[in-house]
Formats: structure tokens, sequence, C-alpha cells
């Protein structure tokens, strides 16, 4: 290869990198941008309490082939479900005839036959995941063309269990409708065993404009509560979203559908039965550790554990003026988190302020990284980080003074674990041994 | 190989890292740290980890320290990406005798590298028309804006964004069939 036919290569190359990050990006922006918005939430709060915790992940993939049984959300859902953690519910499709209206031009096209089924779904006490397939009349073309489809969104889509409590639902008028028809007394703007405060990842894994199908994932994930162990899932919706490719330039570019679907599931007893098992500390090479939670699901391995005798980071001057500035109302929320995020300094101060003893998730996937994480370890040696699925649960906060609250949900399941389990603590670049074994109890 | 002044900010123009001429002055000495491996290497695999040398070097270039040598990020990045290569072929070799001698790409990312996995998606690029790849290129190598690239190909903003457009459909379809998973 001489030097012009190298470069030639190397200009393709990063041409196509250029273009995968485009393509990634915006598939996945969308969750970004909600993300964001999360984050920068939480990062206040932590901002002003003194602590993190966050619900975070996102995922995007597209290999066909593999549709059926991984949900993209890391390790530990995805291996829980290719071991058979996942409902098959083999139902017809449910079909609605539907008017789709061009937000742009408002143009309408009537009887446009669009049939919705659930392919698969999983349930566990932090998420619900689910494959649609979504077959629709072709006709949709003439006003929307299936190849610049982009997202979906189920606008008013209402999850629902035996007991008619709402495991999901963004649209205030859907459950200010839907308590009103069940005498229940919920709000919109609060949460409660009745309504469950979760939030959602959505993925476009395929569409075809010859034969109208699409097949995207819904994972719903709670941020607060664990899922009630229902036995039976109500889905209901009568708005489809369809945006195209500029939508994120102009949010008018939607198609809307409005439909009647309506979506019965029998949650197989495995999911309902769900059981988690405890693990107990065998030994600890390091004494500040108190070991609060090792369980074992079917989805993952939660860990936490208080450490003691850490010395807390104290804010540096720069990051007190502001929260001053936030608290005496001389700026408000907005231009608290634009100089947050903007301002190099207040952001290299609230990093550091921030920065976490212990860190779960590799930066690359070189087999070596492990080393410079936290993990857990089973007895055959193979490795688990911190999962990627939305509903990873992360804690890291200073508590009472001195000490520290550490929590991770690692990709370890227990269609992975072994008996006895080691978790390696990386806590100020020492690695520490604490040795697990399972709890008969 | 030592220049008498190899530091960085030599091979930065406009911003930009001068991508050409480090090939030209660093690739004899990219070849002979390969050959001096214990590892007989095929002509492709060393085809291959010069170009992901490059590759490394320019997603990377925002990290690189101006005052510090372009021969000690060469040679660190090579020698890593020796070691990637070796562990993808599974040889035995004691990895420690390397590990010592990389200390001086501390925070460079390897894993950006993708040279093989893009073969699928260049492969479609070169059996496309030229016109086509040509105004691929400008806009995603040499980043120009489409106003820019209607203008040197003497077509019409319109047109240009279509053909990109298609070419994107097409390549999408190949990263798809290509099972790329980009969770990690």
């Amino acid at each position: 290869m001489d030097n012009n036919e190298l470069l030639e290569k190397f200009k393709m190359n990063v041409a196509v990198n250029q273009f995968k990050n485009e393509y990634i990006n915006k598939h996945t922006l969308k969750e970004e941008i909600k993300w964001r918005k999360y984050a920068m939430k939480r990062k206040l709060i932590a901002g002003l309490c003194g602590g993190v915790i966050l619900v975070s992940g996102v995922a995007f993939a597209s290999n066909y082939d593999k549709i059926v049984e991984t949900f993209f959300l890391g390790k530990g859902l995805d291996d829980a479900a290719q071991n058979g953690y996942i409902a098959n519910p083999d139902m017809d499709y449910i079909s609605s005839n539907t008017t789709a209206t061009d937000q742009i031009t408002g143009i309408t096209l009537d009887n446009i036959n669009v049939n919705a089924k659930i392919e698969d779904f999983l349930m566990d006490d932090l998420n619900i995941s689910t494959h649609f397939t979504f077959e629709m009349d072709t006709k949709i073309n003439e006003t929307f063309d299936l190849d610049t489809l982009r997202y979906i969104d189920l606008k008013d889509l209402i999850v629902t269990d035996e007991e008619n409590k709402v495991l999901y639902c963004m649209d205030q008028e859907t459950l200010e409708n839907y308590c009103k028809e069940n005498n229940l007394d919920e709000k919109y703007t609060e949460f409660s065993d009745n309504y469950y405060n979760c939030g959602l990842n959505a993925v476009i894994v395929n569409h075809d404009k010859e034969n109208g199908i699409i097949n995207f994932t819904y994972n719903m994930y709670t941020g607060d509560a664990s899922f009630p162990k229902s036995k039976k899932l109500n889905f209901k919706f009568t708005h489809i979203q369809l945006k195209r490719e500029e939508w994120l330039e102009n949010e008018n570019s939607i198609v809307n559908l409005k439909g009647n679907w309506n979506i019965d599931l029998d949650v197989p007893e495995k999911m309902y039965n769900r059981q988690s098992i405890a693990y107990k500390v065998v030994s600890c090479e390091n004494s500040d550790f108190q070991v609060t939670n090792a369980t074992l699901t079917d989805t993952g391995f939660e860990f936490g554990m208080i450490i003691s005798n850490i010395e807390k980071p104290k804010p540096s001057q720069i990051l007190k003026d502001l929260w001053q500035e936030y608290s005496d109302g001389k700026i408000d929320i907005d231009e608290f988190n634009r100089r947050l995020n903007e301002d190099e300094e207040i952001r290299k101060a609230f990093d550091e302020y921030t920065s976490r003893p212990i860190e779960t998730y590799r930066n690359s996937q070189n087999d070596d990284s492990f080393e410079t994480i936290t993990y857990v370890e089973n007895e055959k040696g193979e490795k688990f980080e911190s999962t990627m699925s939305p509903s990873r649960r992360q804690d890291g906060n200073f508590i009472d003074g001195n000490k520290y609250s550490f929590y991770e949900t690692f990709g370890l399941t227990t269609y992975t674990a072994t008996d006895k389990l080691k978790v390696r603590v990386l806590f100020k670049d020492k690695p520490y041994i604490v040795e697990l074994e399972k709890a008969h109890t | 190989m030592e220049k008498v002044n190899d530091k960085i900010y030599n091979y930065i123009t406009n911003n930009e890292l001068e991508i050409e001429t480090i090939m030209k002055e660093y690739n004899h000495y990219i070849y002979t740290i390969i050959n001096r491996s214990s590892i007989m290497f095929l002509k492709e695999d060393k085809e291959e980890i010069i170009l992901d040398v490059y590759l490394t070097l320019w997603n990377n270039k925002e990290k690189l320290n101006m005052n510090k040598s372009m021969t000690a990020y060469i040679a660190g990045i090579t020698k890593n990406l020796i070691l990637k290569k070796i562990r993808q072929q599974k040889h035995i070799e004691n990895i420690e005798d390397y590990q010592e001698r990389l200390t001086s790409i501390q925070n460079i990312e390897l894993d950006y590298v993708e040279s093989q996995k893009n073969k699928l998606i260049i492969n479609e690029l070169e059996k496309m028309k030229k016109e086509d790849r040509e105004i691929f290129m400008a806009y995603y190598y040499e980043e120009r804006k489409i106003k820019e690239i209607a203008i040197m190909f003497k077509i019409s903003e319109s047109k240009v964004k279509s053909k990109l457009f298609r070419t994107r459909n097409k390549l999408k379809k190949i990263l798809k069939k290509g099972g790329y998973e980009v969770n990690g």
C-alpha cells in the first residue's frame, strides 16, 4: 500500500466513522436529550443536597437476528432474555382503522389500516421491555415515506395491570380519564403505589417501506419503586406519532395516526413469581466496608455498601458562590444550569466535587480495563461491570459526614451467577475483595 | 527516527492535524516497530495496524499534548495496536513485556479504531458512482457545507441533499445488515 492509497483509505475511514457517529447519535439523540434533562435535574439535586443518585442508560443496536431475545439494554437484561426470561404471547395482530394527518401540510388520509402486536416482553422489578411490530397499510407512504422514519411515539400509551395500577403513562389527559373511569385518585404530577414513576427508552429496530412493517422496542423502567408482581398487563393507545428524520430540526415533521389499540397480555408465572436471591458476606479485605445489599435477580445483581472513614470533598469557592447566587434568587434555575454546563471552571469544580471514588463502568472494552473499575466476578472467573440498562440503580453519596453510600446494579444474573461471588472494589486506586456466598434462608 | 523538533504543534496547520505529512514521515517508522515485534504479521495485518495508528491519532487529536513528541505518540499507539492484534489472533505472548513500554498514551482511546469493521461500508462506497462518493467524502471527511458542495459540483443544493440522502440510506442498510451493536 503506497502513501496515496493509505491516505485514501484513511479518509474513507474517517468519513465512515463520522457517518456512523451521526447515524448512532440521531437514533439516540432523543434519549440523550431526555437523559441530559434528567441528568441536569439530578445534578442540581446533587449539587444542592450533596449527593448523586442516577437512573441512567442509553441503548441502541441494529442486529435483526437478535431482536426476539435482545432488548439492547446491556448484559443483565439481555442475558436473562436469552436464557428464557422472556414471554412470547404469540398473539394475533390487533387491528385498527386509522386516519393519518400530516402535521405540516394538514393532508389527511383515511382508512389506513394499522395492525399492532407485541412479539415478546419481559417484566421484572425495574423493567417492562417490549418488542412491538406494526404492520401498516403501505398507502401510508403517500403521506409518510417510511424510509424516512426516525422515531415512533405511542403518544397516549397507558400500561395498567389487573389491579388497575398504572405502570406507565406519560399523557396527562389519558391518566385523568383512566382514573375517572376506575374511580382512582391519582395525580399526573405525583407518583404513588398505584401510579409509577416510569421512564421510557424507545428504539426503532427495523422499518420496511415495501411491506409497511415497523419493529421497535419500548423499554419502560421505574425510577423509584419496584413494579408490582402483576399477572396481567394491558397496553392501550389511540395515538401514534411517526416522526421523520428532520423532526430534530422541525418538530412538526410528524404524521399523526389516530385509531384504537388495546392489547392484553398474560404475565408468565416466572415473572410474577420472580424471586431474588440474597448473598451474604464471607470475608472483606477492608474493615471500613459494610455491605448493605447483595441481591441477585433474573436481570441483575444489586450491590450496596456503606464505606466509613472517608473524607467528603469540599466544594470550591466558585461553586459556593454559584449556589449562593441561586439560593439568594439572583439567578434562576436555567441560568444555574447553564453556568454549570457551559462555564469550564465551574464545570471542572463541580466534576471534582462530585467525582465518584468508585467507578463501575469501563471506558473501553479491553479485558484489561476491568482493572480500572469495581466489578463482580463469578467462580468461573467471568467479570461483570455495571449494567447499561436504563433501570440501573446507582448511588454514590457522602452521608453522615464521613461515610459514603455506594450502590450499583451489575450485569450478573441468576443465569450467570455461581454460589460464590467476589466483588472486587477498586477504592482510591486500591483493590479490595469482598467474598460473598449464597445465603440459604 | 527522531526529528529535531517532532512536537505535536509542528504538525498542526490551521488548527488541523497534517495527517498527510505525518504519514510521509512516519510510515517507515511504524513498519519498523511492527517488524521488530516478536510476531510475524501478514502484510495485510501490518497495513491494517498502520491505518489504525493514523485513525487513532486522528480520533484523539483533541487530546494530544501540543508539547509532546509525535514520535512518542506514534510509538505508543503502534505498540498498543500490536498488542491488540496479538490478542485478536490469540497468540501466546508475554503481554507484560509490552505493557511496561506502553506508558506514553494513557489518555488515547484505541477502541474507536474500527477500520476492519468499516470495510463493508467502504466496499459499498467504492461501488457507488464517483460523484456520489465524492459528495459523501466532501460532507463527511472535509466537513463541507451543503452549499459549498453544491458549488464544487455545480449542482443544486437540493440535489446534493438528495444524493447524500440516498448514499446514507444505502450505507445504513449495510450498518444494519452488518449487525453493528453500538452499545457496550
